[in-house]
């Protein structure tokens, strides 16, 4: 399975996504839900393995804010590819909290949707499908122009 | 009117080449139905009633006539050789093939022209005065805000999935609103403080549809160039907070009501608090460089023809009428703005064949220095023809039908194109509306009875404005079967307010009838120089009621 794209490229996918009725794995990096990682924070913080956290629609940025040091990753679920909430939550991880580490988009996404995504500050995306993967590395620019900045560059009017 | 510079084509080219890819691996079956839906839409690409339908961008209602010609030659080449337009300064083609998409893109790119975001839950195209740049009464002329605002949402990342739809419309008059600011997701009337600096007041979370609202008042003043930041905090608390659970409740105007505006506010200011000053603040040399587009043309220096006018109207029977409904004051002395009117009896609201197309587009270069704008009325507006060419306008009009002379009276009829066109509609609109325009086409009486608003949606989702038009009419489905519901005092101006329902609704063929007999009570209890509407105030819907639903004896 080669569904995970990071960074611009199809990788190898190391991380576990514990879902919110699974039991999270001994050992290796984890993507756990946010109410097992809040159950006890304390002794996630202190492990030395790779921690990330996924957040579903209703959970926000500020849920994690006091956690960015520690977490490696944050996973953005999208329920269904509608719902743009994810959008913003990226924008302020990376440019309010300036979260530095991996924002992977989860769940229910297009590869028409990657472009927008990366703007927004997710720099990893797992794919429903290994087929969508390769479909969504070659939609990342299919824009040239940026009226609006982002997290991937200043709008086109502070360069005009 | 703004011309694109290398930056924005290559937006509009690119955006084709991506719509063509998607169209080809929708047609090779590697999209579905329902995830192809979003993409499309965000294009202006329906599927309707009979075919797909594109809606395609007139920004803020400003088109050259080399934009129309263009129109005229896409419609007979990929469509039936008309096109419709609609109550947001757009025009819709009813007969595209999905296949030939991408090329009518193409073809549009060519001309500067381009369907994104004219549909989809995201940032939809800026409205504004059809008068804009050109009436005396301008804090500040609204076109290069708008222009702004355009460029902001077009491709904005974080805003194209978004609850539900999002409107903006910018109004620059303080005695009008053309522009029907008070009844979009985010309303922006342009004013000055005390110290002379150009902001906006900004209203949200107007609309129409289902749960029709005015606008709240979330900012007195916002300096010009906290525009985009500002949008940015209200969208981005929207598309976080906005209720997804049910269409039907996911517009702006519900997040606003449910919060209260109060806290509505709080919580965008606090957002807005992190943005403000930010990177999206905009600098003076944008303002200017975008300014520069909309700078006046070289007027002649001429005075008001007012002699000339009268002489040629005591010659001319039926100019006089043309002048009083057709012509709007200009700012300049000499020169005037008319409207091409688009409701010629026995056709639909709206609808412009590629003749006419062609045929408007050549009066605007003869009369109008090439320009045309389209009002959220169903005209065309030509916005700078000189006193003394009128008579000349109005001749060659006539010989097109564009010389009805009915603006703004009970025949102007705004109308969506309803049950023969739309998948949504519940009832169909362009019929009623004929059989409104050809029960008062006397054009005495017509005018006799002046300013008359008169809108008809096929369906709740309000495409023909019902509720703000000062008579409503509203197509609703009663077990398969077609009724009309009607409502009086509707007002899309500086008095935003939302008509009240008359009573139990009629059938298709009741409904000239009935608004005779509105507009009897009208002529019967009108004080001298009273408008329809202000009747309407003053008396309240009863004796309207009681007319309406009285037993014959």
């Amino acid at each position: 399975m080669q569904n995970l794209i990071k960074d611009g490229q199809l990788q190898h996918d190391d991380w576990a996504l514990v879902e919110e009725d699974t039991p999270v794995p001994a050992s290796g990096p984890v993507i756990l839900p946010l109410a097992v990682y809040r159950g006890q924070k304390s002794e996630w913080d202190a492990s030395d393995r790779n921690i990330g956290v996924w957040l579903n629609d209703e959970q926000m940025a500020e849920d994690v804010t006091d956690s960015l040091d520690k977490l490696a990753l944050i996973a953005l679920r999208f329920p269904k590819f509608a719902d743009g909430r994810g959008f913003s939550k990226a924008r302020l991880l990376r440019e309010r909290h300036a979260f530095a580490g991996e924002i992977r988009a989860i769940g229910d996404f297009l590869p028409d949707q990657v472009f927008y995504m990366g703007r927004c500050g997710i720099n990893a995306f797992a794919c429903r499908t290994d087929e969508e993967a390769s479909i969504a590395l070659a939609l990342f620019a299919p824009f040239s122009v940026r009226y609006q900045g982002g997290t991937d560059s200043a709008s086109l009017f502070e360069q005009r | 009117m703004y011309l694109y510079d290398s930056f924005d084509q290559k937006v509009v080219d690119e955006r084709v080449a991506q719509f063509r890819e998607q169209t080809e691996r929708y047609l090779d079956g590697k999209i579905a139905d329902d995830e192809f839906l979003p993409l499309r839409l965000q294009n202006g690409l329906y599927i309707q009633r009979h075919a797909p339908m594109l809606r395609i961008a007139i920004p803020y209602g400003l088109l050259s006539s080399r934009q129309l010609y263009r129109l005229a030659d896409l419609t007979e080449q990929y469509d039936k050789g008309y096109a419709h337009f609609t109550t947001r300064q757009n025009v819709q083609f009813n007969w595209p093939a999905l296949e030939d998409v991408p090329d009518i893109l193409a073809g549009l790119a060519e001309v500067q022209m381009h369907a994104i975001q004219t549909s989809g839950n995201c940032i939809r195209n800026t409205t504004t005065d059809q008068f804009a740049g050109v009436v005396q009464d301008e804090i500040d002329d609204p076109r290069p805000w708008c222009e702004l605002i355009r460029q902001w949402s077009t491709l904005h990342p974080e805003f194209a999935f978004l609850p539900r739809k999002f409107k903006i419309a910018v109004n620059a008059s303080p005695d009008a609103d053309r522009a029907a600011v008070r009844f979009h997701d985010i309303g922006l009337e342009l004013v000055r403080d005390d110290s002379g600096a150009i902001g906006f007041r900004v209203f949200v979370g107007g609309g129409l549809g289902r749960t029709p609202l005015v606008g709240q008042n979330v900012r007195d003043f916002l300096p010009a160039k906290h525009l985009l930041t500002y949008l940015d905090a209200i969208l981005r608390m929207y598309n976080l907070n906005g209720r997804r659970d049910n269409k039907f409740k996911a517009r702006i105007k519900i997040l606003v009501k449910a919060l209260g505006v109060d806290a509505f506010r709080d919580r965008v200011e606090s957002e807005w608090a992190h943005l403000k000053d930010g990177p999206g603040t905009l600098t003076q040399s944008e303002i200017e460089r975008v300014s520069q587009h909309f700078i006046d043309p070289d007027y002649a220096d001429l005075n008001d023809a007012d002699a000339l006018l009268k002489e040629q109207t005591a010659n001319n029977p039926g100019f006089d009428r043309w002048l009083a409904r057709n012509i709007t004051r200009h700012k300049k002395p000499g020169y005037a703005a008319v409207t091409l009117s688009l409701k010629k009896v026995g056709y639909a609201p709206g609808d412009c064949t590629s003749g006419q197309m062609r045929a408007a587009a050549q009066l605007a270069d003869s009369f109008s220095l090439g320009g045309l704008r389209v009002s959220h009325e169903q005209n065309l507006i030509l916005a700078d023809v000189r006193q003394d060419q009128l008579l000349d306008l109005w001749q060659a009009a006539k010989q097109h039908g564009f010389a009805t002379p009915t603006i703004g009276t009970l025949s102007d009829v705004i109308c969506c194109p309803g049950g023969d066109y739309c998948a949504l509609a519940n009832a169909k609109s362009i019929p009623i509306a004929e059989a409104i325009q050809a029960q008062f086409d006397d054009l005495d009486y017509l005018f006799d009875l002046g300013d008359i608003d008169l809108n008809i949606s096929g369906c709740m989702n309000a495409c023909g404005h019902h509720h703000i038009g000062n008579i409503g009419i509203l197509g609703v489905d009663k077990k398969g079967e077609e009724f009309y519901q009607v409502s009086l005092g509707g007002d899309s101006g500086l008095n935003a307010r939302v008509g009240k329902i008359l009573g139990p609704s009629f059938k298709a063929d009741e409904v000239p009838a009935v608004v005779d007999k509105v507009i009897q009570v009208y002529v019967d209890n009108r004080t001298p120089d009273e408008t329809f509407i202000d009747t309407v105030d003053r008396l309240g819907i009863e004796p309207f009621k009681e007319r309406v639903y009285a037993k014959p004896h």
